[in-house]
Parts: structure tokens; sequence; C-alpha cells
């Protein structure tokens, strides 16, 4: 498959969980400020291919890694690349919504107090210099994480709750929230939907077409429908290799593959 | 039962009917020519009939392809084949409209004023005829190939239509008397030349459910320079009342 000159370019991806090769030769490139939907029937590799990217699979016990991920020219599976930088630059959001036992502030303000403040004035020169954040620039970091997230109007007056005082689909835009304040690049969702209710999900869904014009976005999803209303392109992945790649509206209405039209009419087993 | 079976029963019963309202369309066209060429008065009232069947199909057919988009959401092959039906069925319609409107001139055409020389309306109604029974069934069949074929013939319709309209033209400046029917006569040929265009319509509609290729209306045509293909220039066979061919006037006296 060619390719393109995208944000996060995948090239003979394979991945074998003991003797089980889970992704076989995966090969595309996932265009910048848009989204891109991973469909695929369970155990085809979907969530295997998005962990991979941002080298989530490392803590998975017999999980062995071949070929190249490349984020800004730089392949992430490079012996000397900073992991936690990696996970910073690329955010991922869950299936299940997974706060911390904190208050709603601190969940969002936990991230950006580890990780410190990249001095701009020094990265204009090339060095890296990182500073705590003061009290003030952490507030106002997390109120524009929050308002990021479509989450403000609804949490605004009680920031010091609990997090768990949330319903599902609040809890999942606070966990995009703190994703959103330590400043990423690309953000992944696997299945950030599935457990919740369709205002929650169309909430989720606009906030994930807004937040395309500055984040690249992946999202593995069951849902095609929701593939379908929020990706601009889709790629459809089958046993661990990768079927289809294209625009999301070719994908829904004329595929080129047989195999890509009978997973998504249902007729596919 | 899943709700992938009842949407499998749901597709069966929409080709059905649309199947059925093809084929009563092409009925109406076959019965509208023989009314009026044979001069059977019988066949009127059959056409009107047609013409009203294949409208409250129309409504059904309209009807089950909103509640499968609304109930299933069809993609791909499905929801090409969805969107194809719910298109052909308004060509279907306006074939049985134009059949209808064919034998609503019965009396002028067919009135002891009618033309001693042949105007082309039975080669036409042939040759018509012939593109909406392969219309519909490169439908039935999804043969995208059949249906591409389609466009050449139009413009063989096309170009008999113009002649149509010369020769009538030409025997209403000879004999005002026969103005009436002359415009009729036109009006017939146009009613001819729209139901083929109706056929090349559905073609191009078969061509996407099949291929998902989305062919431009102006490129379908394949004689730019508008001048009679050789068929439609050769003498040819008209309709008779026993159902064979043979060449004779629409009113010869």
């Amino acid at each position: 498959m060619k390719i393109m000159n995208g944000s996060i370019q995948v090239k003979d991806l394979n991945v074998w969980f003991d003797q089980n090769h889970a992704l076989k030769g995966v090969t595309f490139s996932i265009p910048k400020n848009e989204i891109t939907a991973i469909i695929g029937p369970s155990g085809c590799g979907k969530s295997t291919f998005i962990r991979c990217v941002n080298r989530m699979n490392d803590i998975v016990p017999k999980c062995r890694v071949e070929g190249q991920v490349i984020v800004n020219d730089k392949n992430i599976y490079d012996p000397d690349v900073d992991v936690v930088e990696i996970r910073r630059r690329i955010g991922m959001v869950f299936q299940k919504p997974n706060p911390f036992p904190k208050s709603i502030f601190e969940n969002v303000a936990y991230a950006p107090r580890i990780h410190g403040r990249e001095e701009p004035s020094a990265k204009e020169k090339g060095e890296m210099v990182v500073r705590k954040y003061s009290k003030k620039e952490l507030e106002n970091l997390v109120e524009a994480s929050i308002k990021r997230a479509a989450l403000w109007d609804e949490v605004k007056d009680r920031m010091n709750k609990s997090a768990y005082d949330l319903s599902g689909g609040q809890q999942q835009r606070l966990c995009i929230a703190r994703t959103l304040a330590v400043n990423p690049e690309i953000l992944l969702f696997d299945e950030p939907c599935s457990a919740l209710d369709p205002i929650a999900t169309a909430k989720i869904e606009d906030l994930l077409i807004d937040l395309k014009k500055d984040y690249t976005v992946v999202i593995v999803t069951h849902n095609m429908q929701q593939a379908a209303r929020v990706a601009d392109k889709t790629a459809f992945f089958y046993l661990g290799e990768l079927v289809e790649f294209d625009e999301t509206e070719k994908i829904f209405e004329r595929p080129q593959e047989k195999l890509t039209e009978q997973y998504i009419t249902g007729r596919m087993g | 039962m899943t709700s992938r079976i009842i949407f499998n029963q749901e597709m069966g019963q929409l080709n059905l009917e649309v199947s059925q309202m093809a084929s009563l369309a092409r009925e109406a066209v076959e019965k509208a020519v023989k009314c009026i060429v044979n001069k059977d008065p019988l066949l009127k009232a059959e056409v009107e009939r047609l013409d009203r069947e294949i409208y409250h199909l129309e409504q059904i057919i309209e009807k089950r392809c909103l509640d499968l988009i609304a109930l299933h959401t069809p993609v791909a092959g499905d929801l090409r084949t969805v969107s194809t039906c719910l298109k052909i069925i308004t060509d279907l319609n306006r074939i049985g409209r134009y059949a209808s409107d064919i034998v609503e001139v019965y009396d002028v055409v067919t009135s002891d004023n009618g033309f001693r020389r042949p105007v082309n309306i039975p080669h036409m109604a042939t040759l018509v005829v012939a593109m909406v029974t392969d219309a519909i069934d490169s439908f039935i069949r999804r043969d995208d190939q059949a249906a591409r074929q389609l466009f050449e013939r139009d413009d063989e319709v096309d170009c008999l239509y113009d002649l149509n309209f010369r020769a009538t033209l030409t025997y209403m400046i000879e004999d005002p008397r026969k103005i009436t029917v002359g415009t009729h006569i036109i009006l017939i040929a146009r009613y001819l030349e729209r139901i083929a265009d109706h056929s090349c319509n559905i073609g191009e509609r078969v061509v996407y459910m099949v291929t998902g290729e989305r062919l431009n209306p102006k490129d379908r045509k394949k004689s730019p320079d508008k001048s009679c293909p050789k068929e439609a220039l050769a003498p040819k066979l008209d309709y008779h009342d026993t159902g064979e061919l043979s060449q004779h006037d629409l009113a010869e006296k």
C-alpha cells in the first residue's frame, strides 16, 4: 500500500503475542488533523494496532513488535525513544471511563504537575528546560483543558468534587480533558462510547469532530455507524491484516474488497 | 428471528416488488403502442388500469425503501440497491404515465383525418419497448454491461424523434387540416423518446448499483455529432395485432 505523507506512518507492522501473530504486515498512513476509524470484528487486531501507536503493548508480557510506526519522521520503536514522552504526545482514551479516585480538578492537574511545563523561551533555542507549573498556571490549564473537552459548563461549580460523582459521559470527557492537559499531538480512542448512552455518545462524537482541528484522531469502534458519522478515513482489519483503507464515504458506499462489504453489511461468517 | 434475517427478507421483497412494477411498466408501454398502431380501443382502459397499479406500487416501494433505511441502515451494495430502487421507481412511474398519455390521444390519431405516410412511430415504439425490456432485465440480472448498451440505443431513438418531427411538420404544412393529428403524433413520438430516456436512467442506476460508478449523464451519449445511426434510418417492422410485426402506416387510406 502506498505510503502517504501522514501524521502517523505505519510500515510493515507485525505483532506477536507469544505464538499468536496478531498483526500481519500492516502498512498505511494516518493523515494529520483527520479522524481515522479502525473497524473490524472482535480479535481482528484493532486494539492491538491502536496500542502499538503509543507503545502500550510494551507492558504486555510476551508481546513482540516488528516494523515501524513513524511520528514526526521518527520511529517510535527506535531504542533511543523516551516512551513516557511518546505517551504524552500520543494520548489515549479507553473504552470504560477511568478517572482517578480524585477530584475533578486533580484528575486534569495530575499529569501536568508531574510532567512540568516546557519553557517556551528555551524551546526556541532548541533547549529542553522544564519547570513546575505555578498554581495559577495549573488552574488556567485545567480550565482550558476541561473547556476544550466541552465539559466546563457542567463541572465548573464542583471542581473539588470526586470525579466519580460525574455521569459516564462526563467521566469520559474528563478523561479526554486529562489527555489534552499534557498537550498531545495525537489522540487515540479505544471504543470511547461503547459504555455510553446515545446522548453522551453524541456529545463525544461532536467533541471528536471539533478536536480534529487541532489533533490527529484515531478511533477504534465496533459501531460502524459511528465510524460513518465521524471518521474521514476508515481502515478495515480482518484476522490481523489491513484489508482496506480509504475515505469513509467510499468504504460505506462502494468498498473495493469483498471482505469489507461482507463485514459492513453483516454478512460475514 | 434476527434483524439480519428480517433485513434479507425485506430486501428480497423490495427486489420482487420493483421487478413487478417494472413488468407492469413494460406491459403498459407495449399495450399503449399496440392500442395506437392496431387501433384497438379496448387496450386504452387496460393501459390506464396499469398506470394506476404502477402508481400504487410506487407508493408501497417508496415506503419499504424508507423503512429499510430508517430501521436497518443499509451500507455498501445494500445501500446502492435501496437507493437505486428509490430512484428507478420514479422512472418506472413516469414510463407508466407516458403510456397512459399515449392512449389519451387515441381518438385524435386514429381519426379519419390521419396520415397516409409513415411517421416512424411503430419503428420507434419497437425500439423503445426493447429498451424498456432490456433496462428492466439489466436490473433483474444485475448486468451493468447490458445497462451501458442502452445509452447508444437512446441516440437511435432521439434521431427517430427528430425525423418524426420534421416529417410530421412537413405533412402539417402541406395540409393544415392535419395540424391537430400531426401535433398529437409529435406528442406520441416525444413520449416514446422520453420513455427511452427513462430506460437510460434505469440503466445508469443499474451501473451504479452493480459497480458503485456514478455516470455523468452528459458522458453517456455516444454520438455527439447528432448524426443518425444507420439502424435508425433503416425501415423496420411495426406492431401488428397478432403480436407479430408487419410494415404498415398509422392511418393508411
